[in-house]
């Protein structure tokens, strides 16, 4: 073994892995009852809207509709709170963040997202207060400023508000309270997704269903690459570009190097000739410190403005001269070359 | 093709898995998350990975593109938050361990280099090897790993690599 492996080996391994096999499995069931959660929830708007639909298109009956209350009801099971909530206020002064959510599954598992870190925890009802057990979370780094006003009211075994109206009267809330505050919740019909970011301008957004499956191949477009990347490549088009790391050394590469991510979150990756690179962190990072670059007149994160540039001529090029291999991978590289 | 095999594939290759995340993303704990969400995706496709020949291959693949993944989203949560924080990790008394040296250092390269070292020098794949997992040219694995060592050697948080490159680059 040379000095190098041993090293790696060392850094690598210095920690027993603490999770196993069953973890894994759990994620998975948790994930297949999510999908399950929202399929359902759109078959049943979907069946709602028909016989909403039909009632109306065949009685002609324009009445008041009649509001089903969900949510809470009888808190002292717990069955009527299952589901999964999102805050709509706290008693801190804080405007929750997108993406905070508690899911309470009907096994006794809770699961939510404060902002920034995952948890889970078990979780019961009794005599009228949320009981949730040792709550794990994942340990993103956050920022300082990060509220943990949910988590915290988790943790003081809350009382459960009996049933409340949400301001509108038409949706029933839950409302947990302890001695430090509350947070009211109102019922969501799915978990929101854990990465913002998804309303990117950079469309069609193509879903992943492989990470390692070259989205263009999958969407069976790979056999007119070029064309289709010339197409998309329309002067004061957005392309996405993600933060990504900046290039290896202190030369310059003339290249056009094209990835599609199965995320959505980078479509398109672009060396644009003539672009010096090293030493940044990021792309974006790295293009604000040239001050833009040529072409680039806005730049915020992920997104790239291409706007008429003295490079078109050779980006077009380049792209044509693709080929449909170079798609396969995400590593596709072309054309890498020192200066 | 059962949940046991998915769950023995997945005990026998997490320490290794874990490990070579470790030093791609130079954190521990992410690794830790980033290990089971690649797990997920295997056992959730269970039936075609382990149909392919080199499961494992795939397995890393997926990770290394998860490790990408959460590397982008990092940059974009440091840059939202650069200016409310403004601030830098507190140094550390005293010297820094060997492992957490390593860890940086590895970690600190280029996407490509960063998989090309761990590739080939944690998870012991060769030249062709890792350029079946990369999807690259086997030239190209060679002059990433040569840039790379030149990278560690020049950064000078790894002397005891010192002529490594001649040694493992063909």
């Amino acid at each position: 073994m040379t000095a190098l492996q041993e090293l790696l080996e060392r850094a690598a391994e210095t920690e027993t892995v603490r999770f196993g096999a069953a973890d894994v499995r759990r994620r998975v069931q948790r994930r297949s009852r999510r999908r399950r959660s929202a399929m359902a929830a759109v078959a049943l708007v979907l069946i709602a809207g028909a016989t909403v639909w039909a009632v109306t298109t065949r009685t002609g009956d324009t009445a008041d509709r009649t509001d089903v209350a969900t949510g809470p009801g009888d808190s002292e099971t717990g069955d009527d709170i299952e589901g999964v909530w999102a805050p709509i206020a706290y008693s801190a002064v804080v405007v929750p963040p997108p993406g905070v959510y508690i899911e309470l599954e009907g096994d006794g598992t809770l699961y939510g997202n404060d902002g920034c870190n995952s948890f889970s925890a078990t979780w019961s009802v009794d005599r009228g207060h949320l009981i949730v057990g040792e709550i794990e979370q994942t340990l993103q780094a956050c920022d300082p400023e990060q509220d943990t006003h949910l988590i915290d009211i988790l943790r003081d075994q809350p009382e459960i508000a009996q049933p409340a109206t949400s301001v509108d009267g038409e949706r029933a809330t839950l409302e947990l309270h302890s001695d430090r505050g509350f947070v009211a919740f109102e019922p969501a019909n799915e978990v929101p997704p854990d990465a913002p970011g998804l309303d990117s301008p950079c469309s069609p957004i193509i879903e992943a269903e492989d990470p390692n499956v070259n989205e263009l191949e999958r969407a069976g477009l790979a056999d007119a690459v070029p064309e289709f990347l010339i197409d998309r490549f329309e002067l004061g088009s957005v392309i996405c570009l993600g933060g990504r790391d900046a290039g290896d050394e202190e030369t310059t590469v003339q290249a056009v190097v094209i990835e599609l991510w199965s995320d959505g979150s980078l479509v398109a990756r672009w060396l644009i000739p003539g672009w010096p690179t090293g030493g940044g962190e990021t792309w974006p990072d790295y293009l604000e410190s040239l001050g833009g670059g040529p072409g680039v007149e806005e730049l915020d994160y992920g997104f790239l403005q291409v706007l008429p540039s003295e490079h078109e001529d050779e980006i077009r090029r380049e792209i044509a001269q693709l080929g449909e291999s170079d798609y396969v991978s995400l590593w596709s590289h072309l054309g890498t070359r020192g200066a | 093709m059962s949940d046991a095999d998915a769950a023995a594939f997945c005990d026998r290759v997490r320490t290794r898995l874990v490990g070579a995340l470790t030093l791609t993303c130079g954190d521990r704990d992410v690794a830790e998350e980033l290990a089971q969400d690649t797990l997920v995706r295997v056992w959730e496709r269970w039936a075609q990975v382990s149909a392919m020949d080199s499961p494992e291959g795939w397995t890393f693949r997926t990770a290394f593109n998860l490790a990408s993944s959460w590397r982008r989203r990092r940059a974009a949560e440091r840059r939202a938050n650069r200016r409310a924080t403004e601030r830098e990790p507190a140094p550390q008394d005293g010297a820094i361990a060997e492992t957490e040296i390593v860890r940086r250092a590895v970690s600190s390269l280029p996407e490509r280099q960063r998989a090309v070292i761990v590739a080939r020098f944690y998870l012991g794949y060769d030249v062709a090897g890792t350029a079946q997992l990369l999807g690259c040219a086997p030239g190209t694995v060679k002059a990433t790993t040569s840039q790379a060592l030149g990278n560690l050697r020049r950064r000078g948080l790894m002397p005891d690599i010192e002529g490594q490159e001649e040694v493992e680059v063909q």
